[in-house]
């Protein structure tokens, strides 16, 4: 069995609307703000409502024929490097900070790279750090400065101490 | 206004925003010619660079890069029949044909002067519409404020297209929600954090728009990949052809651009309709006029069929300013963007903004020309050499999109979790695009949600409670059933769609 993609998106939605209604409750109200003509759960409550209809209409109307059904909109695609492309994001906002903004981004432009195919090791290691230190050069004389990592301040061979 | 014209003037000629425009067009030119990237994505790249600009000058860069989009979209469109951005789809039909008949170069000169000529008129009518617009909206009250915000969010979903309008409804919804994470700026209590001090102050905009536009459409073209057109697109222009224009030629444009500039701009000022219609509006208006002769050569390399929808996308850009500009609303995705990235800078785009920084006001409007001049003087001669950029590969290019989206964000706040929180907002965004939703919408509903509730609560506090100003002011009035009516008209348009198969349905079914 195939569900029209249009009716699947309907009903995410849907489901986004009762948790999003849900959670409405859970927003605290200060003293007095219970009868208020507007507080801060007013808008929250209008919004889940009017989603929760909005996408049950879509849900009941007849199903749009042109939309396809779901399979057919997922058919075909190569999840596989967009899943280490998004691994490598991951990777990338974990290390920027501990081993740096030069390191953490040369890697994750190499990574990127060879990912999407890029085999020759010089212009993997060339175009990856060259550009990663022109930016880091453009940042400092903007002046922002990004620090080499925590991880070389652990090791000692960078200091604090002005 | 002769002052503001002066001293928007004096500002924009400032080397610094002369040399913006440019760097504006040009890197606008490359990202539009580039497959699946739009404006929306070349301006949001370019938000953190303008952070440590004058509000001035980062706008006037972004506007640049506007044009310079819908310039680069141009040429993919004539040169390879691959549009670049919605807003010159209708270029195709009559561009891509000349440049088969080996008149490349002088399709793409047409389309430069149309393009140069209807950004200008429509600078002109700028000039004249904004502060005169400005000037009214100074009487807004809350109230009005709120229906003309509620007018823009049912415009972008009416003018959605067809089969789309419960969706857009639904994605301007979604951003008004996402708008509601985070501290209620009235009450100062949380709203949907779960506890976590990294939404305390909301999403940040420029992390929804990086995410949603920039990193999804960057990793959708290698989720869904296309034929790579580049290449194409290189061999076409080593084949360009004289961009001669002969004087029976511009003859036959200047009309055409008259009647496209107009109808541009005025399409361009209503929120949600944008470049897309506007210029596929003025297409099927000069084909419309036509004789039974011309008509005949539309879709077949017609110098009116080239230079109406060129006009018309151009004008449409500058009209979408005059809502932005003068009552703070922006009327489309694009102008979303730059909105939000004013707002950074701490300028509140609206009517005030005409009277305490009028500065940015005018130096915007003017760039607007200077923009339009180095879109013609440097760009057109310069499309072989931008094009050579497009000879980076994309295994290169991905990754470098990626990286400026990530660390644009990153060095706004220097909180590693912005990263991870992009990456989780553009698998939703890619998740969504696949289902076919559209993402203006929902940038739109977040750029609004925020400043729509703070006027309802404003108008409901000054009349007690009640909710009688949206009927007390006739200015209200009319703006409400105004959107009630963009509303409507495509959906009672479905339902009469849907009964009227139905209708035609019952009978077979009685037969059998």
């Amino acid at each position: 069995m195939s569900i029209n993609r249009d009716k699947f998106g309907a009903l995410l939605f849907l489901c986004l609307a009762l948790i999003y209604g849900f959670y409405v409750g859970d927003i605290p109200l200060l003293f007095g703000d219970e009868d208020a003509p507007f507080n801060a759960r007013t808008l929250p409550n209008a919004l889940a409502w009017l989603l929760g209809v909005v996408s049950f209409i879509q849900l009941v109307l007849p199903a749009n024929k042109e939309a396809g059904s779901l399979e057919h909109a997922f058919r075909g695609l190569k999840w596989k490097r967009v899943v280490i492309l998004a691994v490598l994001m991951v990777f990338y906002g974990l290390t920027i900070r501990q081993i740096g903004f030069p390191i953490s981004t040369s890697l994750f432009l190499m990574g990127g790279f060879y990912t999407l195919g890029e085999r020759r090791p010089l212009v993997l290691i060339l175009t990856a750090v060259g550009v990663t230190l022109a930016f880091w050069g453009l940042l400092y004389a903007m002046g922002i400065y990004l620090t080499p990592g925590d991880f070389f301040y652990y090791l000692g061979w960078m200091s604090n101490d002005a | 206004m002769l002052e503001g014209i002066f001293s928007g003037l004096s500002t924009a000629v400032m080397p610094i925003n002369l040399l913006m425009v440019a760097v504006g067009c040009f890197a606008g030119t490359f990202i539009g010619m580039l497959p699946g990237l739009g404006p929306i994505t070349a301006i949001a790249l370019m938000i953190p660079i303008t952070y440590g600009f004058d509000p001035s000058t980062g706008l006037i860069l972004m506007a640049g890069v506007y044009y310079g989009a819908i310039f680069g979209g141009s040429t993919s469109s004539i040169l390879i029949n691959a549009p670049g951005v919605a807003g010159t789809v209708a270029t195709a039909f009559d561009g891509y044909p000349m440049a088969q008949k080996g008149q490349a170069g002088k399709a793409l000169a047409i389309a430069a002067y149309s393009s140069f000529s209807g950004g200008t008129i429509a600078a002109i009518f700028l000039l004249v519409a904004a502060p005169a617009l400005a000037s009214v909206s100074l009487s807004f009250q809350s109230g009005d404020y709120f229906a003309l915000m509620v007018l823009g969010l049912t415009a972008v979903s009416a003018f959605a297209g067809k089969g789309q309008v419960l969706k857009a409804i639904t994605m301007t919804l979604f951003g008004i929600m996402l708008s509601t994470i985070g501290t209620d700026p009235a009450a100062g209590v949380a709203r949907f954090t779960f506890g976590s001090m990294d939404l305390v102050d909301g999403i940040s905009f420029l992390l929804l728009a990086m995410s949603t536009f920039a990193l999804s459409e960057a990793l959708l073209s290698i989720l869904r990949p296309t034929k790579d057109t580049r290449s194409d697109e290189e061999k076409a222009l080593k084949s360009l052809g004289s961009m001669k224009l002969s004087k029976e030629e511009v003859k036959t444009m200047i009309p055409v651009i008259g009647r496209s500039s107009v109808l541009g701009f005025f399409t361009g000022v209503l929120p949600g309709a944008g470049a897309t219609i506007a210029s596929f509006l003025a297409y099927g208006m000069e084909r419309n006029i036509a004789s039974a002769k011309e008509k005949l050569g539309f879709g077949k390399g017609s110098i009116r069929g080239l230079s109406a929808p060129e006009t018309a996308n151009n004008a449409a850009c500058s009209g979408s300013f005059v809502p932005l500009l003068t009552l703070g609303i922006p009327g489309s995705g694009t102008t979303a963007v730059m909105m939000g990235a004013l707002i950074s800078y701490g300028v509140q785009p609206g009517p005030r903004l005409f009277v305490e920084q009028p500065d940015v006001f005018w130096s915007v409007i003017i760039s607007m020309y200077i923009g339009n001049i180095v879109l013609l003087v440097l760009n057109l001669p310069l499309i072989p050499y931008i094009s050579r950029l497009l000879a980076l590969p994309q295994q290169l290019l991905v990754p470098f999109v990626l990286f400026f989206s990530l660390v644009g964000v990153y060095l706004v706040t220097f909180n590693t979790m912005d990263i991870h929180m992009m990456v989780i907002a553009a698998a939703i965004a890619i998740g969504l695009r696949l289902l076919n939703y559209p993402m203006a919408p929902m940038l739109l509903g977040f750029i609004l949600g925020k400043m729509m509730e703070e006027n309802l609560r404003r108008a409901l506090a000054i009349s007690d409670g009640s909710i009688s100003f949206l009927w007390e002011r006739p200015i209200t009035l009319v703006i409400l059933l105004l959107s009630l009516l963009f509303l409507s008209a495509p959906l009672i348009g479905n339902l009469r769609s849907w009964l009227a198969n139905r209708k035609a349905a019952v009978p077979n079914d009685g037969e059998i």
